[in-house]
């Protein structure tokens, strides 16, 4: 109660406030699905709304971002969430940030495995994997010119919930229990220590990141007929690069978990990708103990710099 | 009569006195000197049919001794707002660009060397959106005095030294007064006429010349793109860290 009247009385502060800059965007979701899967609904209609409001100060910015979903049917879908609601204070070479955010880390187009701050939302699009849960978290950057180096502690481990039972999207053989269970405390801090970097002398874009604290990636477990998530600790080591030569770009995230859980082993996870005039490819491997599986590949029209807007247009 | 001649003769002869590398250098130095600059620009998308899409940008620019770093961001229509670009310009490698997409919600490096690409979809290339530098061109021949729009002009060939560049030659009209660029025409790679800007509404702020409106019009496609500089600052205090990468996600 107290947390949501904290969100209010922030809220109505920023709104109230001149010069405030604000966004916004409403759409209407429609799909048909054609399967013969019994107790599955076929269609799926539902509102959603995102705004965004932002006010800057001097030296400092308060930043609220809401997302709104109303499905007709499915009322695991009926929600609002605050995904990104901070205040940032800027120093002349830093900056401290504090409050619920979202971070999106990565250098490849379609999936990034290194993006493994925030937990990803599962009852809005399934398929977007930059729709997510914001994430408590206190954060200090430190600037050199194009480089930075970021001290960030996520303070709170969200749940995540899935689509009703009757959705397509919940493809579970028995009842889901939201209710995470955690290796330690839910508000157990998970450290990221994060460097980025640019080269001087070729176009080359690098991120270094350590982390000590809850996967990203959860398991299930059955409790009491239910299915339960189960979030392990880590300690994660993340890269991802981008480098340009001539007119091709190639890009790369690499990663390396060791698991401090018994039931999951260390593993490792390697992408890479290729950007040329008419093509975009890139392949994924994940590794678990052993060499498993995935390897995805998929092409877009362009990845120069007019093509690309136009197709991130179309998307959008 | 006598004194009417000379002065022709005069005035006609230190006209040509000028080579066209020389006269590429003035007009340089005309527009030079602005150290940073924010402007407010509006970009007018004319297609073959006439029909016209408007957006709006604010472009940042600060000079370098290496090259200028710009950071483009349109403020409207709404599906391209937040959309930002930032280059780095420098002498004797490609250029160093970089996109931020509110889409895509990550900074990412983008291929600088296609300098024959579109700049947001509009007719300029980002070869004729940088900055352009005297010494990124060889000059051929001598310059022809031209009169284009009743001003006086130097018309003379220019040929890009970049080999990426989307261009076999320019040919540009310089004012003789005042040493500011009025019109070039285009080449592309087979040697014909692709593109042509006219500049125009030129005024001075702070002593620097600025230009107020470039029409580019496209002789292939017949589509054209008209940038009007609504509002514009020069010494404006903005330092390198203002064209740092993290600006991108602010």
């Amino acid at each position: 109660m107290l947390k949501y009247s904290l969100i209010l009385t922030l809220l109505a502060s920023v709104l109230m406030a001149d010069d405030v800059e604000y966004k916004g965007n409403i759409g209407v979701e429609a799909s048909y699905y054609s399967h013969d899967i019994p107790n599955k609904r076929s269609s799926v209609s539902a509102l959603h709304i995102e705004a965004e409001w932002k006010k800057s100060f001097e030296n400092a910015q308060f930043v609220v971002k809401v997302k709104g979903v109303l499905d007709s049917d499915d009322k695991e879908r009926r929600y609002v969430d605050f995904n990104d609601l901070y205040y940032k204070y800027k120093f002349e070479d830093s900056d401290l940030q504090l409050g619920r955010s979202t971070r999106f880390w990565g250098a490849l187009e379609f999936y990034n495995h290194t993006d493994v701050f925030n937990t990803k939302d599962r009852l809005d699009d399934p398929f977007d994997y930059d729709s997510k849960i914001g994430a408590w978290n206190v954060a200090y950057t430190k600037y050199f010119g194009d480089d930075e180096l970021s001290v960030i502690v996520k303070v709170h481990e969200e749940k995540q919930r899935i689509q009703d039972p009757k959705s397509v999207y919940n493809y579970f053989p028995l009842p889901y229990d939201d209710d995470l269970l955690t290796q330690e405390s839910r508000n157990r801090p998970s450290f990221f220590l994060k460097y980025s970097g640019t080269s001087e002398d070729i176009q080359l874009d690098y991120s270094f990141i350590y982390e000590n604290g809850y996967d990203e990636q959860r398991y299930m477990s059955v409790v009491e007929g239910n299915l339960r998530q189960n979030a392990y600790l880590v300690n994660k080591l993340l890269g991802f690069a981008t480098l340009v030569s001539g007119s091709t770009i190639y890009k790369t995230e690499l990663s390396y978990t060791f698991s401090s859980d018994d039931k999951v082993s260390d593993y490792a996870q390697i992408g890479v990708g290729l950007s040329l005039t008419t093509l975009s490819m890139e392949v994924m491997s994940f590794l678990r103990g052993r060499l498993l599986s995935l390897a995805k590949t998929f092409f877009t029209s362009s990845i120069t710099p007019a093509p690309l807007l136009s197709m991130v247009g179309n998307t959008a | 009569m006598t004194k009417i001649l000379l002065t022709t003769l005069l005035t006609a002869t230190s006209l040509m006195a000028l080579t066209n590398l020389e006269i590429a250098k003035k007009a340089d130095m005309a527009t030079d000197g602005f150290v940073s600059s924010i402007s407010k620009t509006k970009m007018i998308l004319v297609n073959a049919s006439g029909q016209k899409s408007v957006r709006d940008l604010l472009m940042k620019t600060l000079e370098g001794k290496n090259g200028d770093k710009t950071i483009s961001t349109f403020l409207s229509p709404a599906d391209v707002k937040g959309t930002k670009v930032l280059g780095h310009e420098h002498v004797g490698r490609d250029d160093d660009q970089w996109l931020y997409l509110p889409a895509l919600k990550r900074v990412k490096r983008i291929a600088s060397r296609n300098k024959s690409g579109s700049f947001m979809g509009s007719e300029f290339s980002y070869e004729d959106i940088g900055n352009q530098n005297y010494q990124k061109y060889t000059y051929k021949g001598d310059p022809e005095i031209v009169t284009f729009k009743g001003m006086k002009c130097y018309k003379g060939v220019r040929i890009p030294k970049d080999k990426n560049t989307g261009y076999t030659k320019q040919i540009s009209w310089v004012d003789t007064k005042n040493f500011l660029i009025r019109k070039v025409e285009y080449y592309d790679r087979k040697r014909t006429l692709l593109k042509t800007a006219v500049f125009s509404g030129y005024k001075k702020i702070n002593g620097i010349w600025r230009v107020g409106k470039i029409e580019m019009k496209n002789h292939q496609n017949d589509k054209a793109t008209i940038l009007i500089w609504k509002k514009d600052k020069v010494n404006t205090g903005l330092s390198p860290n203002d064209f740092n990468k993290r600006v991108l996600k602010q």
